[in-house]
């Protein structure tokens, strides 16, 4: 996977998290949309991790987590 | 020379001691314990709100510990290893606890033995659909195949359910590390998930 923005900006990874999390404000969330929109390897980025933490969430309770249980 | 041992073990790593107990040095696993009994008691005291639960939850932990030593491996945290062990035993409680159903049956008041009695909830049905077993699977295989910093802190967050702040402390990472590493796990989880169902897409 390539490296985007978010890995050299820690603002823009806060950004993300918040909105992944659905913590945004409907104004910071049309921003962060707006800024996705103009970036392309970024708005890829942003819908895998969205679409990764909805298929883990509709999971968590059932998942054998590996490695780290005993 | 046992004095000299128990000072050389206490300036060890986690990982080291845990390297020392699998080998047989129960002195090892006896700093640990004096190394973590507090901070593990305060950290389930944020789920339990109780003390004597988690008196009990911290003593099950390391007798987990104990018991499973030899299945630790050090490519994870040790800290991490342990937090796990004990938020699953603090959830199962939650769930053990949850499904229990006060049921009132005093007929004399003064009976001091006439206590309320706690049965079990039977109505919970198992889910053996096929697809979705099939689907925890791959997200299983999915999580296997993630690196080990990243799966670590994507557990943590997205199965355990625990706070950034809470995460930051287990794995010892910035929070910004923390975040980034959650974003970028949780990202290349989907493109495994993808992989598997669409593998003609898979990039060199």
């Amino acid at each position: 996977m390539k490296p985007t923005a978010f890995d050299s900006d820690g603002v823009l990874t806060d950004f993300l998290t918040d909105y992944l999390d659905g913590n945004l404000d409907q104004a910071e969330r049309q921003s962060f949309e707006e800024y996705l929109s103009q970036n392309e390897e970024e708005k890829v980025f942003a819908h895998k991790a969205m679409k990764g933490k909805k298929a883990l969430a509709r999971f968590a309770d059932k998942i054998n987590v590996p490695s780290v249980t005993a | 020379m046992q004095a000299a041992s128990k000072a050389e073990f206490r300036k060890m790593s986690d990982e080291d001691l845990m390297e020392k107990f699998q080998s047989g040095y129960e002195l090892a696993f006896n700093i640990l314990v004096d190394r973590y009994q507090d901070r593990l008691h305060n950290f389930l005291y944020r789920y339990t709100h109780d003390h004597q639960d988690c008196e009990d939850l911290v003593q099950e932990t390391f007798f987990r510990v104990f018991r499973s030593r030899h299945s630790y491996e050090r490519i994870a945290k040790f800290s991490t290893w342990m937090y796990t062990i004990a938020i699953n035993l603090a959830k199962s409680l939650y769930k053990k606890k949850k499904r229990m159903t006060k049921v009132t049956i005093h007929k004399d008041p003064d009976d001091s033995e006439d206590r309320p009695m706690k049965l079990e909830d039977s109505g919970i049905l198992p889910d053996d659909s096929l697809h979705e077993k099939m689907c925890m699977d791959q997200l299983e295989k999915a999580l296997e195949e993630l690196s080990d910093d990243f799966r670590e802190v994507v557990v943590l967050r997205d199965i355990q359910q625990l706070s950034y702040e809470e995460i930051s402390e287990i794995a010892d990472l910035p929070m910004g590390t923390v975040k980034s590493r959650i974003n970028r796990g949780r990202a290349q989880l989907q493109e495994l998930l993808e992989n598997y169902v669409y593998p003609e897409t898979i990039s060199a």
